[in-house]
């Protein structure tokens, strides 16, 4: 019940407040959203499997998150930022898919 | 790691890799201590962190379709331009035809072919012309010590070609008339015109519409030749208008032995 009274307090919280994201955060607003996305699928396959922990969730969620911003941050000082964002996106993809091919498996059981 | 907590294969490549420990491998890790059936959804902490999520996908969500209005104006402001600039060759065009067909009914005309007649001799330099016009001065650069940059023959034939091309009807160089039967060439680095070596600074007079001609000039390829001569080896070279030249005649085209006019092309 809590997740989910969370995502919609989420949403409204965006929407009502529209915060201005600073401009030097924006690079990593995108990024961050994949890797927090490859969290929570993450959390959706482990909760199918009975071994959801939060927090593993959390954590997971909370360096994800962290680590991707800071892997664009420091390409972005290199001069391969954009090189290191498809990296990152490739790699946080395939994990997307392949959970979400678990969970389909689970619930499908095909 | 995961391949053996799993019990499945291991993974062969990188991307097999990532496929195959999809999953965090903390969730895999039993926890010691108390027995856990893995339904703890119902935290506030996992609450803060869904909070945290939607709050972010919102904003970035919101800041797309911020920016969406913009790009569409811009596009559509450059689709109005492009329209505007695809009217306006086509009015031009139109123009363009349409004096295109002027000039050539006027051509048909009779008036043109006596003209052009009465004009030959002056363009054709047998005769000594004057009026308004244009004088260019080309000089040496000026070094203090060692070799200084000269004006060449390249030089004066660009000049005097785009002379022509802007439009002069007669031109003269030191006072000698440029004909057909014009030469100007270089002999040790000394330019001649007709075989006659000038000196720095070489004057070069031509007759036509002032303004057209020096702004035909400049623009031309022979002004930028000679801005860059200028700005590159410091040739002097000094464009103004004149109210009143008078170019003599080049006594050789009168005296023309062997070349008759043609009747019909007259």
């Amino acid at each position: 019940m809590i997740p989910v009274a969370g995502l919609l307090t989420g949403i409204a919280l965006g929407l009502y407040l529209q915060p201005d994201v600073p401009l030097w955060l924006q690079p990593y607003l995108p990024i961050a959203i994949v890797a927090a996305l490859d969290a929570v699928v993450g959390g959706a396959r482990a909760l199918g499997e009975r071994r959801f922990d939060d927090r593993v969730f959390v954590i997971s969620f909370v360096s994800n998150v962290v680590i991707a911003a800071l892997i664009v941050f420091l390409g972005d000082q290199l001069g391969v930022g954009s090189q290191l964002s498809t990296g990152v996106v490739v790699v946080l993809g395939i994990r997307i898919f392949a959970n979400a091919a678990a969970i389909r498996r689970q619930i499908f059981h095909a | 790691m995961t391949a053996h907590l799993t019990g499945r294969r291991r993974a062969e490549g990188l991307l097999d890799e990532i496929a195959d420990s999809a999953l965090d491998d903390d969730y895999y890790l039993v926890r010691a201590g108390e027995p856990r059936d893995g339904r703890t959804t119902n935290t506030l902490t996992v609450g803060a962190v869904m909070v945290l999520f939607a709050t972010l996908v919102t904003l970035a969500a919101l800041q797309g379709s911020a920016e969406r209005p913009e790009r569409i104006q811009e596009r559509s402001a450059m689709i109005t331009d492009i329209a505007t600039g695809r009217a306006e060759v086509a009015t031009l065009q139109g123009v363009l035809a349409r004096l295109d067909r002027e000039v050539r009914s006027l051509g048909d005309a009779d008036g043109l072919d006596g003209r052009r007649t009465g004009e030959a001799p002056s363009l054709g330099g047998s005769v000594p012309v004057r009026g308004p016009g244009l004088v260019v001065e080309l000089s040496d650069a000026e070094v203090p010590v060692g070799d200084a940059p000269r004006v060449g023959a390249r030089d004066l034939r660009v000049v005097l070609n785009g002379l022509w091309y802007a439009g002069a009807e007669a031109i003269a160089v030191d006072g000698l008339r440029i004909t057909s039967l014009s030469a100007v060439t270089s002999a040790e680095g000394v330019v001649q015109v007709n075989y006659v070596p000038l000196a720095s600074p070489i004057t070069v007079s031509a007759i036509g519409d002032t303004s057209v001609l020096e702004q035909r000039f400049r623009a031309g390829s022979a002004g930028r030749y000679l801005d860059a001569r200028t700005e590159d080896d410091g040739l002097g070279i000094d464009v103004r208008a004149a109210e009143d030249l008078a170019l003599e005649a080049d006594d050789r085209v009168a005296s023309l032995e062997f070349a008759e006019a043609l009747e019909e092309a007259r």
